[in-house]
């Protein structure tokens, strides 16, 4: 990666267009050196910005725009503005991670980027995640609900975590509960190849069963504790196959529902003889708690 | 998991050698997205790509995590193919480099229709004769 040229000062020809023309400037572009294209989409139209590693003149510019629309037979009023900024030099690839610092979530859990490990935790446990190509690095309602449902629900004997994205939920209760038998999947190849580097990195690796594929592939098994962080169309399209992932008296952790869409899964998850235990709220953003409980409806069916 | 998209940045970078230079870091620096493994899954995904630049759409979710999409070449790489030429004209008005036909305009812009703002074929091929003029270019029947 060459990182230098992230910290040199460039330029950005920027050009308000009323219609779509880019395509046609690209050639322009590519003729004058650009290191890369930039699109905003406006109520207005399109901005196109092309940026340089050397200075450039807007006159050049605007004439050889004007000239290049007018050319393949547009009409010269699309091109509504052309400028010439200069783009500071700034450390990008360092920049982005300011903010992301090391946070604690409920009482036993630190999360962490990688490139900021705390000397001290005292009694809380580590888990060191980084923002990448798959979801939950800790810092989102749902995966805060989730752990905390965990630290407050599950006694550590085997958990599911299903749609592990980062693995962050699988890699806490791994810490938790080092005994505990916890099995993680994705149907992303791409989350289940994060997945493995932060379980790596966190040295749970191999404490927790990674399955790349689908709830129905997984080989039969009940746990103690099944979550799932999806959303609310994904989580009723499963909502059937839980039970049979459910030891009696097992707890069920649906998150990433929105608010409003806690009735209805409430209601089908009495009907599925479960007991709601407790919703737990942040923002917009809710995670239903319920114990499986089997026995239940044999005995309010016996009862008839 | 639970994804909230916030934004959906629209960039062209070469294939195999993003950085985190403009535009991606003045495009997603902002967001706070992992810029270099951006660059890394970028470059993986482009690098057989030969010397091209690939439109990409990034869609961030609120938790800073990210996906991507590629999209098709641009028009003038379409074009460079077409004609058969390594690079357009340095004087696409005086030097006229390779040419193309009606035929292979239309396929390109059928093609390109899916990713150019329009759903009309006809302003899709004047968008890519535009293109081939600008690249020096000559449009022939057959």
């Amino acid at each position: 990666m060459r990182r230098s040229e992230a910290m040199n000062e460039s330029w950005a020809v920027r050009i308000r267009l009323k219609e779509d023309v880019s395509e046609i400037l690209f050639p322009l572009f590519s003729r004058a050196g650009t290191r890369g294209l930039a699109f905003i989409e406006a109520d207005s139209g399109l901005e196109v910005l092309a940026y340089f590693d050397a200075p450039q003149e807007v006159a050049w510019w605007a004439s050889e725009i004007r000239h290049a629309v007018g050319e393949a037979g547009f009409a010269d009023d699309c091109v509504a503005d052309v400028r010439v900024e200069r783009v500071p030099a700034e450390d990008w690839a360092s920049r982005w991670k300011e903010g992301y610092k090391p946070f604690p979530i409920g009482r036993r859990f630190l999360i962490a980027p990688s490139w900021d490990r705390p000397q001290e935790t005292g009694d809380r446990l580590l888990i060191m995640i980084d923002p990448g190509m798959a979801f939950g690095t800790g810092t989102h309602e749902t995966t805060q609900q989730c752990l905390l449902a965990l630290e407050e629900y599950w006694t550590g004997r085997s958990l599911l975590d299903v749609g592990t994205g980062t693995g962050i939920l699988a890699i806490a209760a791994a810490r938790l509960h080092p005994q505990a038998r916890v099995v993680a999947l994705d149907i992303d190849p791409e989350a289940c190849a994060v997945a493995r580097e932060n379980m790596e990195r966190n040295g749970v690796g191999e404490r927790i069963a990674l399955f790349c594929g689908a709830l129905d592939d997984l080989p039969e098994e009940r746990f103690e504790m099944v979550l799932a962080n999806l959303t609310a169309d994904a989580l009723a399209g499963l909502l059937s196959r839980f039970p049979q992932r459910l030891e009696p008296g097992g707890v069920l952790v649906l998150s990433g529902l929105l608010d409003g869409d806690e009735e209805s899964f409430w209601e089908a998850l009495v009907a599925k003889a479960f007991r709601p235990l407790e919703v737990k709220r942040g923002g917009e953003w809710r995670t239903i708690i319920a114990r499986y409980e089997p026995s239940s409806v044999l005995c309010a069916s016996g009862s008839h | 998991m639970a994804k909230k998209v916030v934004a959906q940045v629209k960039l062209q970078i070469p294939a195999g050698r993003a950085t985190p230079a403009p535009p991606v870091g003045t495009s997603l620096g902002p967001h706070g997205i992992n810029l270099m493994e951006f660059c890394k899954q970028f470059n993986a995904r482009t690098a057989n790509m030969g010397d091209v630049n690939i439109p990409v759409v990034v869609t961030v979710y609120s938790d800073r995590s990210f996906t991507f999409v590629t999209k098709t070449p641009p028009a003038a790489d379409l074009l460079k193919k077409a004609a058969g030429i390594e690079k357009g004209s340095p004087q696409p008005n005086r030097q006229k480099v390779g040419r193309v036909t009606m035929k292979q305009i239309e396929e390109i812009a059928r093609t390109k229709l899916p990713d150019l703002n329009t759903t009309s074929l006809e302003a899709a091929i004047r968008i890519i004769m535009g293109t081939a003029r600008n690249m020096g270019l000559e449009i022939v029947e057959s």
